[in-house]
């Protein structure tokens, strides 16, 4: 046991630690409640933190653990009341501000015993309480404002929140091993020294945290920059589309010139009608256009098909637009946008006789939205586990970027099916239609 | 046999349509009994929910191919409806009346008998199942397809369709072996739903037609939502 020289870290001081890392996270983060309410919450809080450590500190040693963790669910339901998030970011975040406590508490007392050794609470010995954790907790506000969105919400999935659960507990378990009194390799036996090892520890569990934040930062950055460029693309596809149709409306314009002179030349009624229909006939082509009810689908739908059309491929669509209004317009551009080369470049691998085809049809069905994408291609398709792999030599960059769209899908509660026979390729996107329609029983 | 109806005002591209389907019967083995008709109105005036397919014109005189197929689709939900357009604008709001795709004119014999292959094997997949079993001693015959979903209770299953619930002494094991995988899924170990009758999912629920929510459990989710993708998307295709 802990020599009686060196008292452990007053309860106190643990309970404000907390309450100050907790602020840390809430600074940051968006919160539910105006300022003035959060002022008033916050302080409840903090009280509230320390009394749990208080509370804590009754219980006889063997339930130790049980007051460490009413201390970290007091913790949690701070966060969880003032902050605009999950329950599971708010488990990450529970791990990180408990962590980041420990830390700065351990610092303190290290520093405390160091400077003040015989522990009483004096006026140097608030100061320097005073100092370290103002100190700190600046310092952390501003490391983690880095990475964290100033007012926004973090995301976390089970697998961060899991990792990060554990890098907490086995800081918190080996920062605390010197004070069981168990004689391990990882345990200090001499005053300060158990102080330091403590700190040491925590520093290390909060850099480990920081950097797994850092991580998934970069990773999510990646993913946008990938978004991104497939938006940039289909961008570029349709300035291309653009060009190539001022460049034919001229040179239509030119031809159509020669025969509005013909036709004012023309004194025969049944050739002059037969000009005219001619002339019809040869500006058909550009009524055509995809007006589904969104624009941002007409637009994938029009480039797509213009590509399309130099392979030889039909693109087909019965849409009501509007039922993929719940998209972003970056989220449906990924979506048709690779939905629809995927499915040309699989149906240019089939012989060019007229039946090379697309077919895209969005319509709804009860509470669901079902856009379905297929197309013809030559029957041979490689799996990898359940998703059918690329053919293109790198296929790692490309991966059919039915992974992206799966992804896409999932974050607006939809799913993704593929199914295929031998003449035909088939994408199904099933999402949720947003809101209720009453009509649900008939069919 | 199968009814055709072939409704274009233009009689360039009724003989097309008419050679294809002679080319298509004769390369398939096929027969059909084909009626040709002129307008919308023409076929309206005596439709009796005779045609198995429908080949509809959109841009007619009289009443337009849209017009023909919602007055259609009014009395006749089977019929299949192929659209033949010269503007794909007007087809795009076919999944109105569940045509959910188009020929554009003029009319490769290869894109056609593509489009009929799509047609004929979506007929045949329509054909009516229907499940036999004993309860209380009397032995039914019931539509698959009016059954919403199967409950698991102790030794017995419960066959719960739209209008009466059936208990018989079975497995759903056994049960689940006699029905289509691709229409029947567990969405939690006690429950086998029609997929048909799936309404609406919200986060772990899956709404039932009737008004039952049934529980979707965590290992099942995946797979359910993707055989109700599937399922919802094999509709008109």
């Amino acid at each position: 046991m802990i020599d009686q020289t060196l008292p452990d870290i007053p309860r106190v001081v643990t309970g404000l630690a907390e309450a100050g890392a907790c602020l840390v996270y809430l600074l940051i983060l968006r919160r539910r409640m105006a300022p003035l309410a959060f002022a008033a919450i916050a302080v409840v809080g903090t009280l509230a933190l320390i009394a749990t450590q208080a509370a804590a500190d009754l219980l006889p040693l063997p339930l130790w653990t049980l007051g460490m963790l009413a201390a970290v669910l007091a913790m949690y339901t701070f966060l969880r009341v003032c902050l605009d998030s999950t329950r599971l970011a708010t488990v990450y975040l529970t791990a990180r501000a408990f962590v980041l406590a420990e830390l700065v508490a351990s610092l303190h007392w290290q520093l405390h015993t160091f400077f003040l050794p015989h522990g009483a609470i004096t006026g140097p010995a608030i100061v320097l309480l005073i100092v370290t954790f103002t100190g700190c907790f600046v310092l952390a506000w501003f490391a983690e404002a880095r990475h964290l969105p100033r007012g926004g919400e973090v995301d976390a999935g089970w697998r961060e929140t899991v990792a990060a659960v554990a890098i907490a507990s086995a800081t918190f378990g080996i920062s605390n091993l010197s004070f069981t009194g168990a004689n391990t390799p990882f345990s200090g036996r001499i005053g300060h020294e158990i102080f330091y090892i403590r700190t040491l520890v925590d520093l290390c569990g909060y850099i480990a945290l920081y950097a797994q934040q850092e991580w998934r930062r970069e990773v999510r950055a990646r993913a946008e920059s990938q978004a991104m460029q497939s938006l940039l693309r289909s961008q570029h596809d349709q300035y291309r589309t653009t060009k190539r149709a001022i460049d034919e409306v001229s040179r239509k314009h030119h031809d159509m010139k020669h025969v509005v002179q013909a036709i004012r030349a023309e004194e025969d009624p049944t050739i002059r009608a037969r000009l005219v229909d001619e002339l019809e006939q040869s500006i058909a082509d550009y009524g055509t256009r995809f007006r589904t009810g969104n624009a941002v689908l007409d637009t994938v739908l029009q480039a797509k098909a213009m590509t399309a059309r130099d392979e030889g491929i039909e693109i087909t669509c019965v849409a009501d637009g509007a039922l993929l209004d719940m998209l972003t317009p970056l989220d449906l551009v990924t979506v048709t946008g690779n939905a629809l080369d995927n499915a040309i470049e699989a149906a240019t691998r089939t012989e060019n006789d007229g039946t090379r085809s697309v077919r895209v049809a969005l319509f709804a069905q009860d509470a669901f939205v079902m856009l379905r994408i297929d197309n013809t291609y030559d029957g041979v398709l490689l799996r990898e586990g359940d998703m059918p792999r690329s053919r293109k030599p790198d296929a790692d960059d490309h991966g059919f970027g039915l992974r992206s769209i799966e992804q896409t899908v999932a974050t607006y509660g939809g799913s993704m099916s593929i199914n295929a026979d031998e003449r035909w390729f088939s994408l199904r996107l099933l999402f949720p239609r947003p809101q209720k329609s009453g009509d649900s029983a008939s069919r | 046999m199968i009814r055709i109806g072939v409704v274009e005002d233009d009689a360039i591209s009724r003989d097309v349509v008419v050679t294809h389907l002679a080319h298509y019967q004769a390369d398939r083995g096929e027969t059909f009994d084909i009626a040709v008709f002129e307008d919308g109105a023409d076929l309206l005036a005596e439709y009796r929910s005779n045609f198995d397919v429908l080949l509809l014109d959109i841009e007619m005189e009289r009443v337009s191919g849209m017009t023909t197929a919602r007055r259609v689709r009014e009395v006749d939900g089977d019929v299949a409806i192929v659209f033949i357009t010269n503007s794909p604008q007007y087809a795009i709001s076919g999944y109105e009346v569940q045509a959910l795709s188009y020929l554009l004119k003029p009319v490769g014999y290869g894109a056609f008998a593509q489009e009929l292959d799509r047609v004929m094997a979506q007929m045949k997949k329509r054909e009516r199942r229907t499940l036999l079993f004993q309860a209380d001693g009397v032995h039914h015959r019931i539509d698959v397809d009016s059954i919403r979903y199967l409950e698991s209770a102790g030794h017995r299953v419960l066959i719960h369709t739209l209008t009466d619930t059936h208990s018989v002494v079975s497995s759903l094991k056994a049960m689940e072996a006699e029905l289509d995988p691709a229409s029947f899924q567990r969405c939690n170990s006690g429950y086998l739903v029609n997929l048909r009758h799936v309404t609406a999912v919200d986060q772990s629920v899956c709404h039932v037609r009737g008004g039952t929510q049934l529980q979707i459990s965590r290992p099942k989710r995946k797979v359910f939502l993707a055989a109700l993708a599937e399922h919802i998307g094999a509709l008109g295709s």
